[in-house]
C-alpha cells in the first residue's frame, strides 16, 4: 500500500493535468474535458436524430435509423479508427488524437444518446401531442414547445449515466495516443516498469471514484425526477382534525 | 398455513361435476371430507369410491345444514352446488328466480354464517367460493344466475375482510367452461346438448403442455388480483376447456405465517430454471459462431452471472455486500483499464511459474476472457435482479399461497416472468460484450481489430481493410440484436409492451 502512495505523491501532477503546461493538457482533466464536450456536442446531434428516427418524413427516418444502427452495432474502437483515417483525408490536414477522440465520441454518443432521447419522447403520453396538435401546433411546433421540454427533463437521468458511459469510453483515447488519465497511467507505468500492479490499481480506482459518485448523483436525479412526476406533495392531515369519515352507507334516519 | 393442517372439509353438490372431483382430490389429500347432496345415490358412489362421509341433504335445507354444521368443525368449505335456469329476466318464471337465489345465494350465505365463525375462532380455515365468471360478465341471457354468481363473489371479497387479521383464506374460483353436467341439467340431456357445450371446446385442452404452461403462467401474472390458472386444478376439478377462467381467486395471506410484502423476494433463492438457462444458452449458442472467443466469453459471463445473483439475492449481508461491490467495480470502470488492470497488474503478482505458463499460452488471450467475462457477469446479474425484481411480489405471495414451495413458486412463477424482462437488457448486453472484445487488441489479442490493423499496416488498403472489418461487426451484432428481438417477442408477457 505504501508504494501506492509513493507514486501518487510522485505523480499525482501527470494524472492529474497530464504534462501541463509543458506539454499537452493531459490525466483527469483531459479526461473530464473530453467527455464532458462529447456529451455537451453530442446532444444537438442526438435531438436532431432522435426527431428524424421519429418524423413522419421517410426521406429523415431511413438514413437517421441506419446511422444510429450501424453506430450501435460497431464497437467504437472501430469508430475510432475510421475517424482516425477518414477526417484528415475530409479536411485535407493532420489532426490532434484529442480532436479525432472528440469527433469519435461526438458521432458515438450522438447515436446512443438519440436513442434515450427517442425513448423520452416516446414514454410520453399520446395526449400530449394530440392536444398539442388539437391547439393548432405544427408537428415540429409540438416538438418544440411541448414534448421536448418533458421529454428531456425525464431523460435528464438517462442522459446523466451516458456521460459516465462517455467518461469510461474516453479511455480508448489510449489507442490512438490521447492523453488522457490512462495514457498518463501508461506513462508512469513506463517510468516505474516494477509496479504495474499498483498503478493500475490506482487508475482503476480514480475511474471508480468518479464514475461511482456521478452514478450516485443520477440515482439521487432519479428518485426527484420520479418524485416531481408523481405530483402532489404529500398533505399531512391537522393534528386537531380527527372527524371521522362519513359512512358510504347512509345512515338510517332517527 | 399448511395444507395439512386441514382435517376436515364440506363439499357442497358433491355428487357430480367440479363438487366431485373436489371430493375426490380433498379425500386423496388426507382430508375426512362430508359430501352434500340432493342424490343420495349418486353420492353413496362416491362414497364407495373416495371414503367421504355423504349427507343426502338438499343445501337449501336450512335446518339440515345447520345440524350437520353444528355437528362437525370444518375445515374447508367449498361452496360448489350451483343451479341455473336459462332464460333472460323477461322471461324468468317466479319459481326458477327463488330456486336459483336459494340454491346460489342463500345456502353459501347460510353456511358461511354456520361455518365461518368457528374457522375464526380457531384461526384456522379456507373457504372456497365456486362462483363463475357468470359472476363478472355476461354470456347471454341468465340474468338471474348471474346475479347469483355476482353476488357470491363479492361475498368472497367481504369475507376476506371479515376474516382479516386470522388464518382463514378465502378463495373464489370463477370456472370458465367446464365439462360437468351442469350443460345436461340446464339444456338437456342430449347429443345436441353434448356438442354444442362440450366437444367443440375439447382441443384447448388437449393442446399439450405448452398451452398449460402459457395459461399457468398469464393465470400467475394476474396474481395481484389472485394468482389463477391453476385453481381449477387446484381444486381438483378438471381444468376449464375454453376461456382462460377469470379466476378472481384472491387469497387473504395467512397472517403471521407469510413472509411480509416486500421482504418477500428479498431471502428468494432461484432454482436452477430449465427454461432460463434454455434461454440464455439459446443466445449464448448465436455467438458462438461467430468469431473466436465470443461464444466462451459470453458463456463464462453468463455462468458467474447466475452465480453472482444466487449470491445477491441471498439473505447473507457479507456476501450480499460483496457482490454488490463486485457488480459496482465492473459498473463504474472502464472496460478497458479492466483489461490493464488484469493484464499488467495482477499478471505481475501471479508467481513465476505461472506467469511462465501463461506467456507461452497466449496470455493476453486468457487474460482478457478472464476479464471481460468477470465484467460482463456483473452486468447480466445486474440485468437478472432487476428482472426478478419487475415482478410483483404480490407473485410470490400468491404462488405460497397456492401452497408451491419455495422453489416452486420461483420455478414456476416467478422466473419464468423475471427472465422474460430480462431478455431486453441480457441481449444488449451481449451486443455490447461482442463489441468489447475489440478492446483485447489494445493488449494484444489478435482479435478482429487487431487482424485489420494488421492487414491495414501490410497492404496500405485502409479503406477495404476498414470495411469489411466494419461490415463484419455490424453483420454480427444486428444479428444478435435481431435474435433478441424476436426472443423477447418471442417470450413477452402476455398484455405487457
Amino acid at each position: 500500500m505504501y508504494s501506492v502512495y509513493e507514486i501518487l505523491r510522485d505523480n499525482w501532477l501527470l494524472l492529474l493535468v497530464g504534462q501541463y503546461p509543458n506539454g499537452p493538457l493531459g490525466g483527469i482533466v483531459a479526461t473530464l474535458i473530453l467527455s464532458v464536450l462529447g456529451i455537451v456536442l453530442a446532444f444537438p446531434l442526438s435531438v436532431l436524430l432522435a426527431l428524424a428516427r421519429l418524423s413522419p418524413w421517410r426521406v429523415l427516418r431511413w438514413p437517421a435509423t441506419v446511422l444510429v444502427y450501424v453506430v450501435r452495432g460497431v464497437p467504437l474502437l472501430m469508430v475510432i479508427l475510421w475517424v482516425y483515417f477518414l477526417v484528415p483525408l475530409l479536411i485535407g490536414r493532420e489532426v490532434s488524437g484529442f480532436t479525432t477522440m472528440l469527433c469519435t465520441l461526438v458521432i458515438y454518443e450522438g447515436a446512443y444518446l438519440s436513442e434515450v432521447v427517442r425513448a423520452g419522447i416516446q414514454a410520453l403520453p399520446k395526449g400530449q401531442t394530440e392536444a398539442a396538435r388539437a391547439l393548432g401546433h405544427s408537428h415540429l411546433g409540438t416538438m418544440w414547445f411541448v414534448i421536448l421540454p418533458q421529454a428531456l427533463y425525464n431523460m435528464l437521468p438517462s442522459m446523466l449515466s451516458q456521460f459516465i458511459s462517455t467518461i469510461k469510453e474516453t479511455t480508448l483515447g489510449y489507442v490512438i495516443n490521447v492523453q488522457e488519465l490512462t495514457f498518463a497511467a501508461n506513462q508512469i507505468n513506463n517510468q516505474l516498469l516494477t509496479k504495474p500492479f499498483q498503478v493500475f490499481f490506482i487508475l482503476a480506482m480514480t475511474y471508480y471514484v468518479v464514475c461511482f459518485s456521478l452514478t450516485q448523483l443520477t440515482q439521487w436525479l432519479e428518485r426527484r425526477i420520479a418524485h416531481k412526476r408523481l405530483g402532489a406533495v404529500q398533505v399531512q392531515p391537522a393534528a386537531g382534525d380527527s372527524t371521522p369519515l362519513p359512512s358510504p352507507v347512509a345512515a338510517p334516519q332517527p | 398455513m399448511p395444507f395439512s393442517d386441514y382435517k376436515t372439509a364440506l363439499v357442497t353438490g358433491a355428487s357430480s361435476g367440479i363438487g366431485a372431483a373436489v371430493v375426490e382430490r380433498l379425500s386423496k389429500e388426507g382430508l375426512k371430507v362430508h359430501a352434500l347432496a340432493r342424490s343420495a345415490g349418486k353420492l353413496a358412489d362416491l362414497a364407495a369410491r373416495t371414503g367421504c362421509v355423504p349427507h343426502a341433504v338438499d343445501v337449501s335445507d336450512i335446518a339440515g345444514i345447520t345440524r350437520l354444521a353444528q355437528e362437525v368443525e370444518f375445515d374447508v368449505l367449498v361452496n360448489n352446488a350451483g343451479v341455473d335456469r336459462p332464460g333472460s329476466i323477461l322471461k324468468a318464471d317466479a319459481e326458477g328466480i327463488d330456486l336459483l337465489v336459494d340454491v346460489n345465494l342463500r345456502a353459501v350465505l347460510h353456511l358461511c354464517r354456520l361455518v365461518v365463525p368457528g374457522m375464526v375462532a380457531r384461526d384456522r380455515g379456507h373457504v372456497v367460493n365456486i362462483s363463475s365468471i357468470a359472476g363478472a360478465y355476461n354470456f347471454g341471457g341468465n340474468s338471474t344466475y348471474h346475479a347469483t354468481k355476482a353476488a357470491v363473489s363479492m361475498l368472497s371479497r367481504q369475507l376476506r375482510i371479515d376474516c382479516f387479521g386470522k388464518r382463514v383464506r378465502v378463495t373464489e374460483i370463477c370456472p370458465g367452461r367446464v365439462a360437468t353436467d351442469i350443460f345436461a341439467h340446464v339444456h338437456g340431456d342430449s347429443e345436441d346438448t353434448y356438442k354444442r357445450f362440450v366437444e367443440g371446446f375439447r382441443a384447448a385442452a388437449g393442446r399439450g403442455h405448452r398451452r398449460r404452461h402459457r395459461l399457468r403462467h398469464r393465470g400467475a401474472r394476474c396474481g395481484e388480483r389472485g394468482a389463477h390458472g391453476d385453481h381449477a386444478h387446484a381444486a381438483g376439478a378438471r381444468r376449464p376447456l375454453d376461456h382462460p377462467a377469470r379466476n378472481a381467486a384472491r387469497l387473504i395471506p395467512p397472517g403471521p405465517s407469510t413472509p411480509a410484502k416486500g421482504t418477500a423476494h428479498e431471502g428468494l433463492r432461484p432454482a436452477g430454471d430449465p427454461a432460463e438457462t434454455g434461454v440464455r444458452r439459446h443466445a449464448a449458442a448465436r455467438h458462438a459462431g461467430d468469431a473466436e472467443d465470443r461464444g466462451r466469453l459470453l458463456a463464462a459471463g453468463d455462468d458467474h452471472g447466475c452465480v453472482l445473483l444466487v449470491v445477491r439475492l441471498t439473505p447473507n449481508r457479507i456476501a450480499e455486500r460483496a457482490v454488490a461491490g463486485y457488480v459496482s467495480y465492473h459498473r463504474n470502470v472502464p472496460t478497458l483499464v479492466q483489461l490493464m488492470f488484469w493484464y499488467f497488474g495482477i499478471f505481475s503478482l501471479l508467481p513465476d511459474a505461472l506467469q511462465g505458463w501463461l506467456s507461452a499460452n497466449n496470455a493476453e488471450r486468457l487474460l482478457s476472457i478472464v476479464a471481460l467475462g468477470l465484467c460482463q457477469a456483473a452486468y447480466f446479474s445486474e440485468d437478472m435482479r432487476s428482472g426478478l425484481r419487475a415482478v410483483p411480489a404480490g407473485q410470490a405471495e400468491a404462488a405460497r399461497a397456492l401452497g408451491h414451495g419455495y422453489i416452486g413458486s420461483m420455478r414456476h412463477v416467478m422466473l419464468p416472468q423475471a427472465i422474460r424482462n430480462a431478455v431486453p437488457a441480457l441481449v444488449n448486453h451481449s451486443v455490447s460484450l461482442f463489441k468489447n472484445s475489440s478492446l483485447a487488441m489494445a493488449i494484444g489479442v489478435a482479435e478482429l481489430t487487431h487482424a485489420v490493423k494488421e492487414i491495414e499496416s501490410q497492404s496500405f488498403r485502409t479503406f477495404e481493410a476498414y470495411s469489411v472489418a466494419t461490415v463484419l461487426y455490424l453483420v454480427c451484432s444486428l444479428l444478435i440484436m435481431a435474435v433478441g428481438g424476436w426472443l423477447s417477442r418471442r417470450y413477452r408477457i402476455a398484455g405487457t409492451r
